[in-house]
């Protein structure tokens, strides 16, 4: 009994401690969903959004909204525990998807910057709920060369 | 005497059980608060998602008119709101991160595709995870731009 007692304690202990990044790999699909993008395809829509955004900052440097300029994102960074932690979320709900959603926020000098919010369903069908994550890192300054 | 002596021995017994799996169940406790509270740090309120996503719409129909006014119509790309990303793009990144090798990020980069079934340039999000072993890039594109894939 006492043994019994000790023994599901540890269990319990352990499954709260569990990684959830362990967990996810373990049930990863790697089937349609999980096809990944050659990267020739990527690196030319990463030259073409990189156009694009130069474009943008040009026009808008030049006319009267120079304030916005350059302040469109090549992109984000994204923490790998908090990946993780949303795949643990999104797998222990009945939920299909998350929604990525372009966001711009001001820092602590008021200054603003282009981010990307996370946004989970947590609610229920009589009563849907959102909830919202902000984690990302834009780039620049924190871009994949100064990894 | 006997019914005495056994009731001591039975307490005797409960109280050094609990002594024994208090560090447990204290373990068990703080592990589950540290659980509870992932990411609960980067969580944003409701009013704070909508103003920003609010102040983006308003960027976004800025860049659009501003490049519609410098007759630069074929650049005039309207970035969408949302990129709905499915369980298993999540699953897929999630799993890619917990290889040997992976790093402690993700990068999400912006992309621009050609949309089939338009077959007009869209603005997409491309997630790239990089293995330091073996000093290779995957990149995952199967988010869907909302609009129009928005649910609401």
């Amino acid at each position: 009994m006492k043994n019994a007692i000790v023994l599901l304690s540890f269990l319990l202990l352990t499954a709260y401690c569990a990684n959830p990044e362990a967990e996810v790999a373990k049930s990863a699909v790697q089937d349609k969903g999980g096809a990944p993008l050659p990267s020739d395809s990527a690196s030319m829509a990463f030259r073409e959004y990189n156009m694009y955004k130069q474009r943008v900052d040009s026009v808008l440097s030049l006319g009267n909204d120079s304030r916005d300029a350059n302040r469109l994102a090549l992109g984000f960074k994204l923490p790998k525990k908090e990946v993780a932690a949303m795949a643990a979320r999104i797998q222990a709900t009945g939920y299909d998807s998350v929604y990525a959603m372009l966001a711009i926020r001001y820092d602590k000098q008021n200054k603003p910057y282009m981010t990307v919010v996370f946004q989970e369903f947590t609610g229920t069908a009589t009563s849907p709920g959102w909830t919202f994550y902000d984690y990302s890192r834009p780039c620049p300054p924190n871009c994949p060369s100064k990894d | 005497m006997i019914q005495s002596q056994l009731s001591k021995s039975y307490n005797s017994l409960k109280i050094n059980n609990f002594m024994r799996i208090a560090p447990l169940l204290f373990a068990l406790v703080f592990a589950q608060q540290v659980f509870a509270q992932r990411g609960e740090n980067l969580k944003i309120t409701t009013a704070t998602a909508n103003a920003a996503k609010d102040n983006f719409a308003v960027y976004r129909n800025n860049i659009v008119q501003s490049l519609m006014e410098s007759r630069d119509t074929s650049q005039a790309i309207m970035f969408p709101q949302y990129f709905e990303l499915s369980k298993d793009l999540i699953t897929a990144l999630s799993a890619q991160l917990a290889e040997e090798g992976a790093g402690n990020v993700l990068h999400a980069r912006l992309g621009i595709v050609m949309n089939p079934t338009t077959n007009k340039p869209m603005v997409t999000l491309i997630f790239e995870t990089k293995n330091s072993n073996t000093q290779s890039s995957t990149y995952f594109d199967f988010t869907r731009p909302c609009p129009p894939a928005c649910t609401d």
